[in-house]
């Protein structure tokens, strides 16, 4: 096959922007198994030290256990009000229509460090900085645009001639709801849900304002350990995991839900 | 009994399915159906006919309840429907999209309305094997809804509707998604599935032959209102209007716009700009009785329009030139152009020997086939009063 010039010009730099974004990643996986004290590349040895000292690390511990639990009370709640308003967006014109729109996307568009500073003197008024309460609500609001986002192109491809069939076979507007619709958006609702989750995830510029001191997230942590005493190799270790656990998910999406398709 | 007690009798006993009253409603701020009554015998196959935007899949979506009236009512034997939800009407719906469930199999869309009825896992297994044995879909159970064929979807549909015996059976343009060979097929499968389960049915189309020969009655719809109501060759042989007798019939009706004073008659034509043509007294003798003097419109069905070589002995009633020539076989379409208007005329057969493009003969119309409108308003039928054989 023959390959014009300047498509291959086009495939080089393709390869050079992806070489240029995975590059670091890929010396900060090697640099985790590097059992040495100190940042050497490439390493003289390899050893699962750091993964180890991660995995005992209470602290590291605590904050992981802290990051799963807001990620996955955010998207449920992100989930609860996304999809009922999607849906409303999607079947029905109201006064009001745009409005909503914008306000489930608006977050997507305001700066997060001004957005949180704003969060910090709210919260400190209504004070909810620190406890768990707070953080689960400012990443709620993070994570529904990614949520409302899926859920709205999804609800817009199932054809309202379904609903309205289902309806005429019976079932109410509920169990129309739930026999018809949602089994066709699923695959939407659940990259919506992990897209959500991984924004929650990866988060520090919202929690680092809001989080306190007991309750923090991994990646504050993470964040923090490196400003205070430079370069940890329990942290790296610790960034190698959440790297290889993202890569994975991804995997399993593309394969069982095919999601490339949704971006 | 004479014929109106008949009607009468009907509009007050068991035999009407549906009742339809002072049904109107608007969507978006647009009057989409103004005071709009109608009455469906049991059993009957009614078609709803009209050009798009004429309110005919909205009546049906308020008949099924998928919208809901500004004011009116409907009542389905007897019962009060008009605020009840689709979930609860007992009437089978078929979509022009067929709204196939993408997610089931073919025998789970057509269970469907029957498990929200909770009947029992073997009941369902039996009438639902008894329906697809009927719309001829047995050993398809299994396929994806996407993998059968256009014509395999809408019996899909059809046989969900009809599984659960509705009282009322419902289609929105049930055959326009398919290709013209199909859609033919088709239509006679449902004609003949509606008439073994005497299932009383009403079917929304455009297409005025699906409705000529499918309805056991067409009403014909127009800017949410009803033209006419009456069975297909009734509403061919005697249109209520100007607009029905155009919108029934193919090729078109040829409407004229005539003068007439006394025995006299002149063809304007339609933009009444420039010439007029007097047309022979073959016009008024075409006429069961004398026309009184005015403006009309005069329609002509292409079969009831003669074409005479000229000079020849046919009553005529005026002259004019063959601009083009149609031959289908069966039958041949010549165009003639008379004063300002152009003309169809229909003959059976082989173009006739005495006309070619460019001729110039004389037409004659076929005695009393023709229909009188009034030239303003509704543009309702103008009906002469009978007078007897007619005797000159």
């Amino acid at each position: 096959m023959e390959t014009r010039r300047s498509s291959i010009g086009l495939v080089v730099v393709a390869y050079m922007t992806l070489c240029f974004t995975l590059l670091p990643i890929v010396v900060l996986i090697v640099a985790a198994f590097n059992p040495a004290e100190y940042f050497t590349f490439p390493p003289d040895d390899w050893s699962f030290r750091w993964f180890a000292a991660f995995f005992r690390d209470r602290e590291y511990q605590s904050a992981l256990r802290v990051s799963i639990a807001l990620a996955g009370y955010s998207v449920v709640i992100a989930l609860a009000v996304g999809l009922p308003a999607t849906y409303a967006l999607s079947r029905y014109k109201f006064a009001g229509r745009n409005v909503v729109h914008t306000f489930l996307m608006s977050s997507l568009f305001l700066p997060r460090v001004i957005w949180a500073i704003a969060l910090l003197q709210f919260y400190a008024v209504l004070d909810l900085l620190g406890t768990p309460v707070g953080l689960v609500m400012a990443h709620a609001v993070l994570v529904l645009p990614y949520v409302a986002r899926m859920t709205l192109t999804s609800f817009a491809y199932v054809s309202q001639n379904l609903e309205q069939a289902a309806r005429s076979l019976g079932a109410s507007p509920v169990r129309s709801f739930f026999e018809v619709t949602l089994p066709l958006v699923l695959p939407g609702v659940i990259v919506g849900a992990v897209f959500g989750f991984v924004i929650s995830f990866t988060d520090v510029v919202v929690s680092v304002f809001i989080s306190g001191v007991r309750f923090i997230p991994l990646l504050v942590r993470i964040y923090v350990e490196q400003r205070g005493q430079g370069i940890d190799p329990t942290a790296i270790a610790a960034s190698a995991v959440v790297i290889g656990v993202i890569v994975i998910l991804e995997l399993l999406g593309e394969r069982f839900i095919r999601w490339s398709r949704f971006i | 009994m004479d014929a109106r007690t008949y009607v009468g009798d009907r509009s007050s006993d068991s035999s009407i399915a549906l009742r339809i009253r002072g049904l109107s409603v608007s969507l978006g701020g647009t009057q989409v159906l103004t005071d709009l009554s109608l009455d469906v015998a049991d059993g009957e196959m009614l078609v709803l006919l009209g050009p798009s935007g004429c309110g005919k899949t909205t009546l049906l979506r308020l008949i099924n309840g998928l919208l809901t009236p500004d004011s009116g009512s409907i009542s389905l034997h007897g019962r009060d429907i008009t605020r009840v939800p689709a979930n609860h009407r007992d009437m089978g719906f078929v979509f022009q999209d067929y709204a196939l469930f993408p997610h089931r199999n073919v025998y789970q869309n057509v269970a469907f309305g029957l498990r929200m009825r909770k009947l029992p896992k073997e009941s369902i297994t039996n009438r639902v094997n008894e329906i697809l044995d009927t719309v001829q879909l047995s050993g398809l159970e299994h396929r994806k809804v996407h993998e059968l064929s256009g014509g395999q979807q809408q019996r899909v549909a059809l046989a969900r509707a009809i599984v659960l015996q509705p009282s009322l059976l419902l289609m929105d343009e049930p055959l326009s998604n398919l290709d013209a060979k199909l859609r033919s097929s088709l239509r006679v499968d449902i004609a003949q599935i509606q008439r073994e389960l005497d299932v009383t049915s009403i079917l929304v189309t455009h297409d005025q032959v699906e409705a000529m020969t499918i309805a056991d009655r067409i009403v014909l719809m127009n800017e949410g209102r009803i033209v006419q109501v009456a069975a297909p060759l009734e509403m061919y042989e005697t249109p209520a209007s100007a607009f029905v007798a155009g919108f029934i019939g193919s090729p078109t009706i040829n409407l004229m716009r005539v003068q007439v004073k006394g025995e006299q008659a002149h063809l304007v034509d339609l933009e009444a700009t420039t010439s007029t043509v007097q047309l022979g007294r073959s016009l008024t003798a075409a006429m069961t009785s004398p026309i009184p003097d005015g403006t009309y419109l005069l329609g002509v069905r292409p079969e009831d329009l003669l074409v005479h070589g000229s000079g020849s002995t046919g009553e005529s009633v005026a002259d004019g030139v063959v601009t083009f020539t149609e031959p289908l076989g069966s039958e041949t379409l010549l165009h003639v152009h008379v004063g300002g208007a152009n003309l169809v005329s229909r003959v059976p057969g082989p173009p006739p020997a005495h006309v070619s493009d460019g001729r110039t003969v004389a037409i004659g119309l076929r005695p009393n086939c023709a229909h009188l409108f009034e030239h303003d308003g509704d543009q309702a039928r103008v009906e002469l009063e009978a007078t007897g054989p007619n005797d000159n």
